[in-house]
């Protein structure tokens, strides 16, 4: 019986080499690394979440094959290296090792946040820069942990600061309820609009409440709304729920002002709920469709690509901007030169003239207080 | 002395089918005992009861392992594997080996009851456990041979022909070291050689290892032949008990059997 | 050469996938110019494709069914004479060792980060390999294990500061308790019963992990959990990523001794028992509870070790890392590779996560070529990879002794 124990040990053995002979081959063809800037984009490019991630990458391209038709930057050609990662931290890892092992000099993702924080680590230890067009949690620039990090989104947090900040200094009010969808965006949203209002010392919050996406019937608190004498609404969370609401309180005659996020900013927001979707408030991006990098991007992505750009493609066209903008004027990929032209240089996007805080957040990149206005969603002046 | 095995108003319901009424039987050290009855009488469902597999709804079931212990224990309503544990070792009338291990290691599952190792000493494997193992091949192997089926030792279970199925199965139960084994039709299906070195290994086993046996069987020869008491169940209920040729000329007995095309001379 | 009706069973075949691709592979809604593509090109390719495979499977399902035992002792009598050779076995021991040992250093920190998460695959499908593949009870909801081994390492590190090796021993003791805590509910259930709560009790755990922000941090996880220490020494991230894989060699031999050693245990036949019958096995003495809580403890240990091992390496967790979908490739892994057999999982713990990996050009298709894979597997060798042997007791008549 000792023969079989053997053969099993060889197919073992030989499955074993062969992967040893990819391995090798893989990396061998793999390390060389010399001349050209090469810059990695780690994102979702294939998966459930790859619509996220792909415009990142179109983005680049269009960027850089630009940039190598007129001799790179400091006449040194750019590379960019795509690895994907699905949005998965684990997976990230490996997309973030594969991308120090390929040599790359800096690198724009990743995408989603949990796989920004588990491969920033990673890139900290190596001194590359990383600059994400779409990891909005807040902890990633404000925890100090990853000096390293630059954005050119707002946190989440922001939208919630302009949405408190706006019902108490503007609209002047005391009582507030705050509600929101479950969802991850959502409650993260309600809960930094929770903890604005408490640390204001102005307003409170009378009801903290998450309901039922999806569901018919918010009778029930839309009633919770009307009994604790709520002033206004804070709502975290997507336009379906929002309209169902905004509904049914204008349906009881209430006059509860409705604060919502860029989750409600959208069309389908005020086609659903129609009249009672008059004088609704909600945060959205600023507006830079006028600005002319943004209507460059745009229509160069339409003759490349045939369809109008996907999620976060501006964001993306700004880190990279920024990314090529930080390089060219400190003349390197060093570390502390590119940190430092980062946060000191101005670089014209597509999101507007920007540069970076001490903590990489995009200063400039934010958002506006919009109000629905005869049907259509109107950005307010005084609003910040 | 005490009977090894004593049950009393053993009743056992499915529904509302009476399985079993009032059954009350007793065995002693040393005895061969049938239980005989017509198909669906109840048999295989008391075995089940006394073995624990089914929870009977009334009754109770002493066992004395030791037959000069005067206090004896009610087994009635506890697992399986307790009952085993305690002395009770049972084949099953469609056979139930573990079909994909050797037929040595069903033994050795056996042996499982009698040995101690647990996780820890397992994986550890001191000397105390390796002579366990040991030892627990060698018991197995020595039960086989005692069977006669150890030429199939290394064999999967599943590819032995019907009869070493079948001995296998009592191989199994002995090496659970019981004082009454328990064997539904172990006769089934074999061939009339094979019934006949079946009931010399039976008797063997008697012997030599002073276990007292209750066989449940259709072979009418075998059990006349073989067995010093019967007892005979229909539709649930004892219709009667005593040695062999009282059964035989037993009218009811004969008035049960009436209409299965039956001869107790066959 | 081929007959008819063969010819026409062809195609059906082919005309019955056609019409399935239709809507995916003839349609294209281009949303943009708001047209409709008719890719007729692909129909006729998928029919032309689907007519000839569907002679080359008959022709594999016959060649099975007709015993290939007759070519394959031919071909491999040549390997079995070189690997009766003791000289071949030591040396290529020896040569493995080496491979292993050298790996990191030849290799890029890529490839042995890689190779890490292959190896704690592999303890995870060894140890889901107790549960499902010795003892048979179809857990899928082992994840649930790993994620507590993940967090308990990860709470630990951030609230007391508890260090990697502290954790790993903790890690697996959490994960066997909390094994234990799924076996009790589950103990009368079987097959697909089973199957299906231990899918709720996985999905529970992740829940609970999502929605109570003040123990778990939510969704939005917990970030730089620590990697181990090194005598105190500060390693860089290449360092790190070698101590790593030297960490997850040891706990892999580690769980290969274990598990092997289980394995020819007493506990371990009785494990094996208790997948061929349970009654046969309770009426041998064997108690069922006990076995079944045994068996849900040691495998749910080794995915809290991996968990804590996970955590260090991702140095970021969150509960979206521990989804069904883990589940179910931990339990692909252990049935392509050969359920029960030790060999099998570590083989397909490395098809199954480094492949992917080499594959990621193909990475749109990569599931697709999984299942396919996976039906493949069922159909030609539903063993898996390599089979699971039933061991050998070699005993001599004055009494036993046994060899493999
Ligand atoms: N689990 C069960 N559920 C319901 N009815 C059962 C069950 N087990 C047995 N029975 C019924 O109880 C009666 C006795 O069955 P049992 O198997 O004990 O008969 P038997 O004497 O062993 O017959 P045979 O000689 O055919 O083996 C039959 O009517 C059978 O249908
Ligand atoms: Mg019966």
């Amino acid at each position: 019986m000792v023969k079989k124990i053997k053969s099993r040990f060889l197919l073992f053995f030989l499955i074993f080499a062969l992967f040893g002979f990819t391995v090798f081959f893989t990396s061998a063809k793999l390390s060389i690394a010399a001349e050209p800037i090469i810059i990695g984009i780690a994102g979702a490019h294939s998966g459930d979440l790859a619509s996220y991630g792909i415009p990142t990458l179109r983005a680049a391209k269009l960027i850089i094959d630009e940039k190598n038709a007129k001799c790179g930057i400091n006449n040194r050609k750019i590379k960019l290296l795509a690895e994907d990662d699905v949005c998965k931290p684990e997976i990230a890892v490996n997309t973030a090792t594969k991308l120090i092992s390929e040599g790359v000099h800096v690198v724009v993702g990743h995408i989603c946040s949990g796989a920004t924080k588990a491969a920033l680590g990673i890139y900290k230890d190596v001194k590359i820069v990383v600059i994400s067009p779409s990891a909005t949690n807040p902890a990633l620039t404000k925890s100090g942990n990853y000096p390293n990090f630059f954005r050119t989104i707002a946190p989440d947090d922001v939208q919630a600061k302009l949405e408190v900040d706006f019902a108490i200094n503007i609209l002047k009010v005391k009582k507030i309820a705050v509600l929101h969808d479950k969802g991850d965006y959502g409650k993260g949203l309600a809960e930094y609009a929770r903890n604005f209002i408490k640390e204001s010392k102005i307003a409170q919050v009378v009801l903290y409440e998450g309901v039922t996406p999806g569901a018919v019937d918010y009778s029930a608190v839309v009633q919770k709304i009307k009994r604790k004498k709520a002033e206004a609404v804070i709502f975290g969370g997507y336009h379906p729920e929002a309209s169902k609401i905004i509904t049914q309180m204008r349906k009881k005659r209430m006059k509860t002002i409705f604060i919502s996020d860029d989750g409600v900013k959208d069309d389908t927001f005020i086609k659903v709920a129609g009249e009672s979707a008059e004088g609704v408030y909600a945060t959205g991006p600023k507006n830079t469709s006028n600005n002319p990098i943004a209507l460059k991007a745009v229509s160069d992505h339409k003759r490349v690509y045939g369809e109008d750009p996907g999620a976060f493609f501006l964001n993306a066209y700004s880190a990279v901007l920024a990314i090529l903008n930080a390089i060219e004027k400190s003349c390197s990929t060093d570390y502390n030169s590119l940190t430092n032209a980062l946060k000191t240089e101005f670089v014209a996007t597509p999101l507007g003239i920007l540069k970076f805080d001490d903590k990489g957040d995009a200063i400039g990149v934010g958002f506006s207080m919009y109000q629905v206005k005869n049907g259509v969603f109107v950005k307010i002046k005084q609003a910040l | 002395m005490n009977p090894v095995l004593e049950v009393s108003k053993l009743s056992m319901n499915f529904g509302g089918l009476k399985a079993l009424e009032n059954i009350s039987l007793d065995i002693f050290q040393n005895e061969i005992v049938s239980l005989i009855g017509p198909n669906g009488a109840g048999k295989t469902t008391f075995f089940n009861c006394i073995t624990g597999i089914y929870t009977p709804v009334s009754g109770d079931i002493f066992i004395s392992s030791l037959p000069q212990k005067t206090e004896k224990e009610n087994i009635c309503g506890l697992k399986p594997n307790i009952i085993t544990k305690k002395g009770m070792a049972r084949t099953f009338q469609n056979i139930r080996l573990f079909q994909n291990m050797t037929v040595l290691e069903n033994v050795m599952i056996g042996r499982h009851v009698r040995t101690h190792a647990g996780i820890i000493a397992s994986v550890l494997k001191l000397k105390k456990t390796r002579n366990e193992e040991k030892k627990i091949v060698d018991d197995s192997y020595n039960i086989l041979k005692k069977t006669g089926i150890e030429n199939f030792a290394n064999e999967k279970a599943s590819t032995l022909p019907y009869g070493a199925q079948r001995k296998l199965e009592i191989a199994r139960a002995l090496a659970t070291e019981p004082f009454l084994l328990l064997l539904d039709e172990p006769a089934a299906g074999m061939n009339p050689a094979e019934t006949i070195e079946l009931g010399l290994l039976i008797k063997e086993i008697r012997e030599k290892e002073n276990i007292s046996i209750l066989l449940i069987e259709h072979d009418m020869k075998f059990v006349m032949n073989l067995c010093d008491k019967i007892f005979v169940l229909d539709y649930g209920k004892k219709i009667a008990s005593g040695t062999p040729d009282a059964i035989q000329n037993n009218p009811v007995v004969i008035k049960a059997y009436l209409g299965e095309d039956f001869d107790f001379d066959a | 050469m081929f007959k008819l009706s063969e010819i026409i069973k062809s195609i059906a075949v082919s005309a019955w996938f056609m019409f399935l691709t239709f809507p995916i592979l003839v349609i294209k809604v281009n949303t943009y110019e708001k047209t409709i593509d008719w890719r007729w090109k692909n129909m006729i390719l998928i029919g032309i494709a689907s007519f000839f495979l569907s002679f080359l499977w008959r022709y594999m399902l016959k060649q099975k069914e007709y015993g290939s035992d007759k070519k394959k002792s031919k071909a491999s009598s040549f390997f079995k004479n070189t690997v009766k050779n003791p000289k071949f076995y030591t040396s290529s021991i020896v040569l493995i060792l080496c491979l292993i040992i050298a790996f990191p250093f030849v290799f890029s920190i890529y490839q042995t980060n890689i190779m890490t998460s292959a190896l704690m695959y592999v303890v995870l499908g060894l140890g889901l390999n107790i549960v499902v593949g010795l003892a048979g009870l179809l857990d899928l909801g082992y994840v649930a294990f790993f994620a507590v081994g993940a967090y308990s390492y990860a709470l630990l590190n951030h609230h007391f500061g508890i260090t990697f090796f502290m954790a790993l021993p903790i890690g697996a003791l959490l994960g066997a308790f909390f094994g234990i805590l799924l076996g009790f509910p589950v103990l009368r259930l079987k097959g697909d019963y089973l199957a299906i709560v231990t899918l709720g009790f996985g999905e529970i755990i992740r829940l609970i992990l999502e929605n109570w922000n003040d123990f778990s941090f939510g969704p939005s996880g917990i970030a730089n959990i620590p990697k181990p220490s090194f005598f105190g020494i500060n390693l860089s991230i290449y360092e790190t990523t070698t101590y790593m894989y030297f960490i997850m060699i040891l706990l892999v031999f580690l769980t290969v001794f274990v598990v092997n050693r289980l394995e020819d245990s007493r506990i371990g036949r009785a494990w094996i028992a208790l997948k061929e019958d349970e009654v046969a096995c309770q009426a041998m003495g064997i108690d069922k509870t006990k076995t079944k809580l045994y068996a849900f403890a040691t495998g749910a240990a080794w995915a809290g070790l991996a968990g804590v091992v996970f955590a260090a390496k991702t140095s970021f967790i969150n509960p979206a890392s521990f989804t069904f979908l883990e589940s179910a490739i931990i339990l692909s892994l252990i049935v392509l590779g050969g359920m029960g057999s030790i060999f099998g999982v570590i083989t397909g713990a490395f098809i199954f996560i480094l492949l992917p990996e080499y594959l990621r050009a193909f990475s749109d298709y990569r599931m697709l070529v999984f299942g396919a894979a996976m039906v493949l597997m069922m159909v030609f060798r539903p063993q898996g990879i390599i089979k699971k042997r039933r061991r050998f007791y070699k005993i001599s008549d004055s009494g036993g002794k046994k060899q493999r």
